[in-house]
């Protein structure tokens, strides 16, 4: 909504400049900043014309004496209104104007003319070039032009308004509010009519049908008018707010519109069958062309004005092309009615329409002052087109509104504002903003809301109003507050810090990925699908996530075609599967995912070369986090899963936490990744049940000897290495501390299709000091159930 | 039994080697090469071992790992005397060669912000509470005082999944799940991820993350409300920081608010964020709605409430002057990198 700061002054008296009254109207919630306008000159200032001196060898050249600030100069002007002092914008020498033109010292038939005094189009503000601007206000000598224009040329003000102020969609209704925050009286329009023409019920009928959509319809007749341009005055205001001038007929009632805030709409009184109006709603499948020359569908939801012999409007939304006001257009119709907000709301919502008047009418308007609005049309017309007003109005008004009635508490009023109003300040408040107060038994006072802020319905939005009048800023603020200890309940995800700060530290950076993805892509890692959406953006946004995987190989891919060739990311965030147990059939899991590229291992240098990083890097991450997390010992189990290969299936005590794997060259290929990579994904409601921080009791230091042997054995090269420590630890007895394998090795030396597995292993007694015999003794019992159970040859111990 | 012999072979010539280092004449370093290397004389024992035939390969092969054990253990020695005697070779070290790369990771900058933001909260006594991302027309809407067919839904443009279940377009929603499962007075703070049908372009994107919060107490104020917001933005921007508090429309509170700081007007950026005001919109905020606070099954009577709510991708790209909402979500190391 666009507010010209000149209009405004027409309802209200105000001194503010327009960035004081944009910062006034935001602070009383009309958010509002000043439209700047970008001048396209500079080195412009504030002239005086001095004297004035016809030159001998011109028709229309005068030389001027020019005072601009300070300094006079001689200039050459050829306006035929530069009069001796006059005040004028004045180019100085070294200015520079629109198109880049400069301002320079010239001889002008043989007079030298330093500067330039200046008409509207050589500054870019108008097309006019029939004269200078003469500055007519307040301006000071030597002040920069722009400066002037800034503070006087009325400046518009954007007001970006919130859907609960349809009463401040024009000029009176923002004005009405500013009056009430400065206690200042508001003007209304004066509305002088002449109806000299026959009664209006002689010339038109009106019915409503559809009381539920339409509760007010008032109309008046006008005949006789003559269709034209509007003045000028009326033109610049419309353009000022953004509307184009039409015609004097349209624009009167356009004008009225930003005035006073209720949509009007004029018929062609001749074009009208019958000349009556009925309101209806439109039956399913009827069609209607409206003026924007779209034929469009309707259904029964959408309301419709008809004369005689079908619509002629969408009602509340937009007129149709065969009852349009034209330039041959002699006797109009003036409409003037209240439909209901839903049901406009409803029909432009679903033809995608939406107008002015639809704007308006479904923030709710003002029924009783719909009259005002007509009225006032009516007066403009007759003033601008001439014709003859038919006596009196229709108005068919089945059931008057009520006024809305409002109990206030002033005690809940102080306690939710935090205040201490008395009651005659909150009275005052109340009745500037037109909220008639009654009697007051007590602590109550009993409001009544005028038609004009239909959404004011509960003692909590005057308070609101209260607060706005005495100003948010000046409310009181307390300095601490008091906490309950009953109001404490945790943090359920307080442990994902724990889970990203680890993941940080061992190098990963955290990704967030987008929640909605293609249906191919939710399928990836999920059998069933996603949650699909209804309207989403595009295909490529239409499901939900059901994995975090697909996103960060995604990512890993955008990073990988960027010659980011080492990227380790994690993400911790929500998938969806579809459950129709749940009260919203979803079942929400956040998830920990983890990618890393394989290759090359981190800070490899040509002095130093770490492991290289595969499958192995990211399995001992998983298995160093949950450890981290104090969660019980992980198994790891070979599995088959979607797209994954090698993948392991992760559990602890029993409870699947995840998969890990390397992706399959499939999802390579779908994702263009020039480089395998591993991925992990960890359900982490689980993870956060399991794990047990600093659990468990302190075990005093055993003051014993370890003692190290080294078993290499010899097995089938398929068997599992981690089957084989399982074999180990059941067969180690009781001082088996420690089990790593620290060495795999096929090839040279070892037979074809065999391997060798080296082991170390900790013996060590809390009590003693085992002697190298029972040790040995104990490994022994090892090789020997290796050898049973993997069929395993003892190598060199 | 040419393995035999030519293991005593390499046998004597180490100890001749090993006599020469020692007197000074030859290099400890060559030795262990010309022996133990890669492709030294014991590897090339090895080597042949491959030739014996199998019944031969066991024997021959505890021979030869009884000589590499011999060599390097003299060669051990060996070393433990030269460092005695030579006060080692330091001087090869290049102790310019940068130390080891140790790898570094990141916290994503929407997590920095949330982190920050629930630290402040929770030392004024706050607990953290988590809603669903899918949820339904209810519970996003109705229970939120937002009426059928009213213009303040135009505010969030949403994404169906069916006719009463949607994608949350805000955290709201969490403030009827705390309602019904705890019980007041409450003090909680409720992030979570949302979702508007918009167009995605450097500014608006159709996921973002929100922060919300709700006090539900006997008497808390509006006054506990500006109190509580403004030791906030001191204490996300500083002590300095200057705030204003406007009215403002959400349908689940009223009255509603809207605080801003004062970000000032020194550089052409500040001019265009701040629209040339100076002021920049922080948050909203407002006493819980009476309709809202019986969804909730509190009694408006009883209970009074604040509520308050913040976008974090806002407040990122204002603290560290990011210019394209979408890097958020791209995952691309040379912005993570950054944080």
């Amino acid at each position: 909504m666009r507010i010209s700061y000149n209009w405004l002054q027409e309802f209200v008296t105000f001194d503010q400049t327009p960035d004081e009254l944009a910062a006034l109207l935001t602070a009383i919630g009309l958010e509002a900043t000043v439209d700047v306008k970008d001048y396209d000159f500079t080195g412009v200032v504030v002239g005086k014309v001095l004297s004035v001196t016809p030159m001998a060898d011109s028709d229309h050249l005068s030389l001027c004496q020019v005072d601009q600030g300070g300094e006079v100069v001689p200039v050459v002007c050829g306006a035929p209104n530069v009069n001796a002092g006059i005040l004028a914008p004045i180019a100085k020498v070294g200015a520079r104007l629109p198109g880049g033109y400069k301002i320079t010292k010239t001889k002008i038939r043989g007079q030298v003319s330093q500067g330039m005094i200046c008409a509207a189009d050589e500054l870019g503000l108008a097309d006019d070039h029939t004269g200078i601007i003469v500055i007519e206000g307040q301006a000071q000598l030597g002040q920069d032009f722009k400066d002037y224009l800034k503070s006087t040329v009325d400046a518009v003000i954007d007001l970006d308004l919130t859907p609960n102020r349809g009463d401040c969609f024009s000029h009176l209704g923002v004005a009405r509010d500013l009056a009430a925050k400065l206690g200042r009286p508001l003007r209304l329009p004066k509305i002088q009519l002449t109806e000299e023409g026959p009664p209006v019920g002689q010339l038109a009928r009106v019915d409503v049908s559809a009381p539920e959509g339409c509760h007010r319809y008032a109309a008046r007749v006008i005949q006789g008018v003559k269709i034209g341009p509007s003045p000028d005055w009326m033109a610049q205001r419309l353009i000022s707010v953004g509307l184009r001038p039409i015609n004097n007929v349209v624009d009167a009632s356009n004008y009225v519109l930003m005035e006073l805030g209720h949509p009007l709409h004029v018929f062609d009184y001749d074009r009208l069958a019958d000349h009556r109006i009925d309101v209806y709603f439109a039956k399913a499948g009827q069609k209607f062309a409206t003026l924007d020359g779209e034929q469009r569908t309707l259904t029964p939801e959408h309301l419709l004005i008809a004369d005689g012999a079908g619509p002629v409007a969408l009602a509340g939304i937009m007129g149709g092309h065969q009852s349009e006001v034209s330039d041959k257009t002699v006797n109009i119709l003036i409409e003037s009615a209240y439909f209901d907000p839903a049901v406009i709301r409803r029909g432009s919502k679903s033809l995608d329409l939406s107008t002015e008047a639809s704007r308006r009418f479904e923030r709710d308007t003002d029924v009783d002052g719909l009259i005002m609005a007509l009225d006032r049309v009516a007066m403009l017309i007759c003033e601008l087109a001439g014709g003859a007003l038919a006596r009196g109005r229709i108005d068919v008004y089945p059931q008057k509104h009520k006024h809305t009635r409002i109990s206030l508490s002033v005690k809940f009023t102080n306690r939710l504002l935090g205040t201490r109003l008395q009651p005659p300040q909150i009275q005052r408040h109340l009745q500037r903003l037109d909220i008639a107060v009654g009697s007051s038994g007590g602590d109550t006072m009993e409001c009544t809301v005028p038609s004009s802020r239909p959404e004011l319905t509960l003692p909590v939005d005057l308070i609101e109003e209260i607060a706005r009048m005495e100003g948010y800023d000046n409310l009181p603020t307390v300095d601490g507050v008091e906490v309950s200890f009953k109001s404490f309940s945790g943090d359920a995800h307080g442990y994902f810090t724990t889970v990203r700060h680890i993941l940080v530290d061992w190098g990963f950076y955290e990704h967030r990925g987008n929640s909605l993805t293609r249906g191919e892509h939710a399928g990836l890692y999920h059998e069933a699908g996603g949650i699909e959406l209804r309207n989403p953006l595009s295909s490529e946004l239409a499901f939900l996530r059901t994995s975090l995987i697909p996103g960060l190989v995604q990512a890993a891919g955008f990073n990988l075609r960027r010659q980011q060739k080492m990227v380790q990311l994690f993400e911790i965030g929500a998938v969806q599967h579809s459950d129709s147990q749940a009260y919203n059939r979803t079942r929400e899991t956040f998830r920990l995912g983890l990618i890393t590229t394989l290759g090359p291992g981190s800070g490899a240098t040509h002095w130093k070369n770490p492991p290289p990083k595969d499958f192995y890097f990211l399995k001992g991450i998983t298995a160093r986090l949950c450890h981290a997390l104090g969660l019980p010992e992980l198994q790891f189990a070979a599995t088959t899963a979607r797209n994954l290969d090698g993948a392991l299936q992760v559990t602890a005590a029993g409870e699947v936490l995840g998969i890990l794997g390397t992706i399959s060259r499939e999802v390579q290929e779908i994702f263009d990744l020039e480089l395998p990579v591993a991925v992990a994904e960890i359900d982490l409601e689980p993870l956060g049940r399991l794990r047990a921080p600093g659990a468990g009791l302190y075990r005093d230091v055993i003051p014993y000897p370890v003692v190290a042997r080294d078993l290499a054995i010899e097995v089938n090269a398929g068997e599992a290495a981690g089957r084989i420590v399982a074999t180990i630890r059941k067969n180690g007895g009781k001082y088996l501390r420690d089990v790593q394998i620290f060495d795999v090795y096929s090839g040279r030396g070892i037979a074809v299709g065999r391997k060798s597995v080296a082991f170390r292993l900790h013996f060590q007694a809390d009590d003693r000091t085992l002697t190298d015999e029972a040790v040995d003794r104990q490994v022994k019992r090892i090789a020997g159930a290796l050898e049973q159970a993997h069929q395993a040859h003892w190598r060199i111990s | 039994m040419g393995l035999t012999t030519d293991i005593e072979q390499v046998r004597a010539d180490f100890a001749h080697g090993l006599s020469d280092v020692q007197s000074g004449e030859a290099d400890a370093e060559q030795l262990r090469i010309d022996f133990l290397g890669r492709k030294g004389l014991v590897a090339g024992l090895f080597a042949s071992l491959g030739s014996l035939p199998a019944s031969e390969r066991p024997a021959a092969g505890k021979r030869l790992n009884g000589l590499k054990a011999e060599i390097t253990s003299a060669l051990a020695d060996l070393n433990s005397n030269v460092e005695v005697n030579a006060p080692a070779a330091e001087a090869e070290l290049d102790l310019t060669l940068p130390g080891d790369p140790i790898p570094r990771g990141a916290l994503h900058p929407i997590t920095l912000i949330q982190e920050q933001i629930k630290a402040i909260f929770t030392r004024l006594g706050f607990s953290v509470f988590y809603g669903p991302e899918v949820e339904t027309e209810y519970y996003n809407f109705a229970a939120l005082n937002f009426k059928p067919d009213h213009p303040a839904r135009d505010m969030q443009d949403t994404f169906y999944i069916a006719d009463d279940l949607l994608l949350r377009t805000h955290t709201s929603n969490d403030q009827i799940h705390a309602m019904e499962q705890l019980d007041p007075p409450l003090r909680i703070l409720m992030p979570g991820r949302v979702f508007r049908n918009e167009a995605i372009n450097a500014r608006s994107h159709c996921q973002f993350h929100q922060v919300e919060g709700l006090v539900i107490d006997r008497n808390t104020s509006l006054a506990e409300l500006k109190g509580t917001m403004i030791h906030f933005a001191k204490e996300l921007y500083g002590p300095e920081t200057v705030t204003r508090f406007r009215p403002s429309y959400f349908p689940f509170t009223e009255p509603s608010a809207e605080m801003d700081i004062y970000w000032g007007l020194e550089t052409e950026r500040d001019h265009r964020i701040t629209k040339g005001t100076g002021w920049l919109e922080i948050m909203g905020c407002g006493m819980v709605h009476p309709n809202v606070l019986q969804a909730g099954g509190l009694d408006p009577q009883e209970w009074t409430g604040y509520a308050f709510g913040m976008g974090l991708e806002r407040m990122a790209m204002l603290k560290w002057g990011i210019g394209d909402i979408r890097y958020f979500f791209e995952g691309d190391l040379r912005f993570l990198r950054q944080f």
